[in-house]
């Protein structure tokens, strides 16, 4: 791979590492909860639209018209029912709870599609465009492209709606947020649908650039989590460009130590980011 | 003159509350009554109970024992923002105005709750006539507003809801004299709309110049209640507070 | 507490003393089993039930004792130094790590601790120390030379198993112990107190990481061979975790427990592969909202419940 190509894929794939991490971002942010599940509910998007091509034919962008409704549902009903008792009983018991679902999770995902690993390549997936001297396959530019739709959609959303703005609103004064009328609870089980409806969204993207398995998951969550603490919370510009930083770590380690270290080089950022920022970059 | 049947509804009633913080038992057994119209005072020292009372008002409590009625229904239940809803602002102690968003967003989420955002463009009118600062500073941060202009803030926020009763805890708290001389006149002025008042202050002086009627209250139980008037002239609070010593 | 102490001396002397009689050979796997499980989870509930973090991190060090004692052999380093070593190893690989993730806390503590196995476990499998491949993917070792016996392991894990205990208990009941609750109950607070939070999480971690290096090296001698996805892999968390969740969390008994419970399951499911985990999964779930406090943690409550019934009631009688 040419460093320049390199280059610019890191920046492209970066912008969906940054997808990933806005859901993760949104849950710790106003929900003040971490999902240690949730780079299994990006794997489970994969297979969910990859259940829906094999069956239906159908291109993987377009079973996100049944994807991302049905994971906005999952995840409303997951938090509703399920992690906001887990949370009023202690903080470390989301993380139990959110750790016994990532397992259940993927042992589901063994059971149903095999250790083997699937991908959501359809014709096109395999072209690529041309631009100048680099060659860039066309997953990756989608990949971008998706993640700025999503984004700009969900920055209008909190800033010019009321449930945005009531979202922001619970994500910095929960308290004040009741006393406006706001309830807290179902503001944050919408929360958690809508960080797990992007899950879908990257889980299809994600399956058209890589190929995934049953153990996919923790690789996303370790990263998605680096990128949320080195792009801030409360910031999508940030979590685009921190997504953006861990793109191209990957991509040129790839480049220059092979194609194997590049799971690793990415851990070890995280790792890296979690040491200079104990507490985040708005610590808490 | 108002009619004489209306000023005598009661809006509000608290009956026998009885609320603990774990084993400690802040308030033992208050009960008070705020007619429609009124403007009532809740004084007395730091730690009587008073923030407590309105936040258990407000919903923002649990209940051990007691009752609260609020336009005739029993409301002791109700989660904190179903209480916004049905017409009870509480402007908080601390202000609590959300920080990162800008005047105007803070102040829009104010008519949040669905009966109040048909008219939110209207009741913004009248929050930045209240309070022009406020409609100067639209786009700017909350938080880089001042202590007094966060105040401003936070009490328009809760205008925004078109509240039936409106709660204040500790409105003039670290805040300039002339500062609180001027929410006290737009107290006056939201008054006259029509808003029922109940608030918590440590000024004795001032907040029982500022309403028609007066609860003091002392280590979790109301002490002495009546017309604001005759609690001003009341000898137990001129020497309790005032410093006023008459004789022994 | 004290009865249990007995009934635990008892207990070890009692197995002690059972290989002289004539015992299938089935015994020795599950009692092994459960004692490695023990001793692993005695030092995590050390970590995250008396000091409140919650490591995810417990792999690393069972890969790292059972690295050092398997390779050891390939250098000719008799068993029980490469023994004594994995554990140094892993304790020496705790201090090394506890440098950037000791300046996290909370949330920030618990992904940074499960990055660290993460990272061992992708080392392993793209780096071969010696030699090639033997088993599994990247670097999958043998033993070199005869692999222990049955009997030998056997009381390895016992001896193991005790010490953990005796260290939870001297611990706990130790200042060191009130330092550590008083760090997970509030950790600004005790810093306050004067409480040196980085030196008793630090010691703790250390310890737990010491002798889960020696509990990976016992189990992986008797394995006779060693690979990434196993050393470094999440089926020790999952075990360690449910063992004392559903036992208790913070308590001496829990893990003991736990680890019998979570080992019946186990053995019980074992045919069905991936079903047991998604169950294991599952309990840990249901466990952690519904008896948070774990199974010790619920007993101690009714006894304490059942304890101020009857000393109302024996107030309330009228005095004859």
């Amino acid at each position: 791979m040419e460093l320049g190509t390199a280059f610019v894929m890191g920046i492209l794939l970066g912008g969906l590492y940054g997808l990933v991490a806005l859901g993760l971002s949104l849950i710790f942010g106003v929900v003040r909860e971490m999902n240690l599940a949730h780079g299994d509910f990006v794997v489970l998007g994969s297979y969910f639209a990859y259940t829906i091509v094999t069956a239906c034919g159908i291109d993987p962008i377009l079973s996100l018209a049944l994807g991302v409704p049905v994971f906005l549902v999952i995840g409303y009903v997951l938090q509703r029912f399920l992690l906001n008792y887990a949370c009023r009983i202690s903080h470390d018991t989301v993380l139990l709870v959110t750790f016994g679902i990532s397992v259940v999770l993927q042992n589901v995902f063994h059971i149903t599609w095999g250790p083997l690993s699937r991908n959501l390549t359809t014709p096109y997936t395999l072209s690529g465009l041309a631009f100048g001297r680099f060659h860039i396959p066309l997953p990756y530019l989608l990949d971008f492209l998706a993640a700025a739709l999503f984004m700009t959609a969900l920055y209008l959303f909190l800033k010019h709606t009321y449930l945005g703005r009531a979202i922001r609103a619970v994500a910095q004064e929960p308290t004040a947020a009741q006393l406006v009328g706001v309830n807290v609870e179902r503001v944050h089980a919408i929360t958690f649908g809508i960080a797990t409806a992007l899950c879908a969204v990257a889980g299809v993207f994600l399956g058209m650039t890589f190929s995934f398995t049953p153990s996919t998951g923790p690789a996303f969550l370790i990263m998605a989590f680096g990128v949320v603490v080195l792009g801030g919370l409360g910031s999508i510009v940030g979590t685009l460009i921190a997504g953006i930083l861990f793109g191209l770590v990957q991509t040129l380690s790839g480049h220059f130590f092979g194609v194997v270290t590049q799971t690793l080089a990415s851990y070890v950022m995280a790792l890296v980011v979690l040491s200079i920022f104990p507490k985040g970059l708005f610590g808490k | 003159m108002t009619n004489p049947t209306e000023k005598d509804e009661v809006l509000l009633s608290v009956e026998d509350l009885e609320v603990s913080y774990g084993p400690f038992k802040v308030l033992m057994g208050v009960s008070l009554v705020v007619k429609k119209g009124e403007v009532v005072a809740v004084v007395g020292a730091n730690g009587a109970g008073k923030s407590t009372l309105l936040n258990t008002i407000a919903g923002l409590l649990p209940i051990r024992r007691g009752k609260i009625i609020f336009e005739g229904k029993e409301i002791t239940r109700a989660p904190a923002y179903a209480r916004v809803h049905m017409g009870i602002a509480l402007v908080p102690e601390g202000r609590r105005i959300f920080p990162e968003l800008n005047v105007l967003e803070n102040l829009l989420l104010g008519s949040y709750p669905k009966h109040a955002r048909d008219d939110s463009k209207e009741n913004l009118r009248r929050v930045f006539d209240l309070f022009p600062i406020l409609e100067k500073r639209q786009k700017q941060s909350a938080k880089t507003l001042s202590g007094g202009e966060q105040q401003m803030l936070a009490i328009g926020r809760a205008l925004m809801s078109k509240p039936k009763l409106l709660l204040l805890d500790e409105m003039s708290l670290g805040l300039a004299p002339l500062v609180v001389d001027s929410l006290y006149a737009a107290i006056e002025k939201i008054r006259l709309e029509g808003t029922t008042i109940l608030f918590v202050e440590q000024n004795v002086r001032k907040s029982l110049s500022h309403s028609d009627r007066g609860y003091l209250m002392k280590g979790g139980k109301i002490a002495l209640c009546g017309p604001s008037r005759d609690l001003l002239r009341e000898r137990s609070i001129r020497q309790a507070y005032f410093g006023i010593s008459e004789g022994k | 507490m004290k009865k249990l102490d007995l009934l635990v001396i008892f207990s070890v002397l009692l197995l002690a003393v059972v290989p002289l009689a004539k015992v299938p050979s089935l015994f020795y796997t599950y009692a092994c089993l459960y004692c490695f499980y023990l001793a692993m989870a005695n030092m995590w509930n050390l970590v995250a039930g008396y000091a409140g973090l919650i490591s995810l991190c417990p792999a690393a060090f069972v890969g790292l004792g059972g690295y050092t004692v398997i390779l050891g052999t390939w250098f000719s380093l008799p068993w029980y130094l490469g023994l004594v070593l994995g554990g140094v190893v892993a304790a020496l690989f705790a201090v090394l790590v506890s440098l950037p993730l000791f300046r996290l806390r909370g949330v920030y503590f618990t992904i940074g601790s499960f990055v660290v196995p993460e990272i061992l476990k992708g080392i392993f499998l793209i780096w071969r120390p010696v030699g090639g491949t033997v088993y599994g993917r990247g670097a999958g070792y043998p033993i070199q030379g005869d692999a222990l016996g049955q009997l030998t392991i056997y009381y390895l894990a016992l001896g193991l198993a005790f010490l953990s205990l005796a260290l939870v208990r001297r611990l706990s009941e130790s200042p060191f112990g009130m330092a550590m609750r008083a760090i997970r109950d509030n950790e600004s607070a005790a810093e306050r107190c004067g409480v040196d939070t980085f030196k008793v999480k630090f010691e703790a971690f250390c310890i737990s990481a010491l002798v889960t290096g020696w509990a990976g090296g016992i189990y992986y001698l008797g394995q006779g061979y060693i690979e990434p996805l196993s050393g470094f892999g999440i089926q020790w968390l999952i075990a360690i975790m449910l063992s004392v969740i559903i036992g208790g969390r913070g308590t001496i008994g829990g893990p003991i427990l736990g680890v019998g419970l979570f080992l019946f399951l186990y053995f019980l499911l074992t045919r069905y592969g991936e079903l047991s985990l998604i169950l294991q999964g599952s309990l840990l779930i249901t466990i952690a909202i519904v008896v948070p406090q774990g199974l010790v943690g619920m007993v101690r409550k009714i006894k304490a419940l059942l304890e101020r019934r009857i000393a109302i009631y024996e107030i309330a009688q009228p005095k004859s």
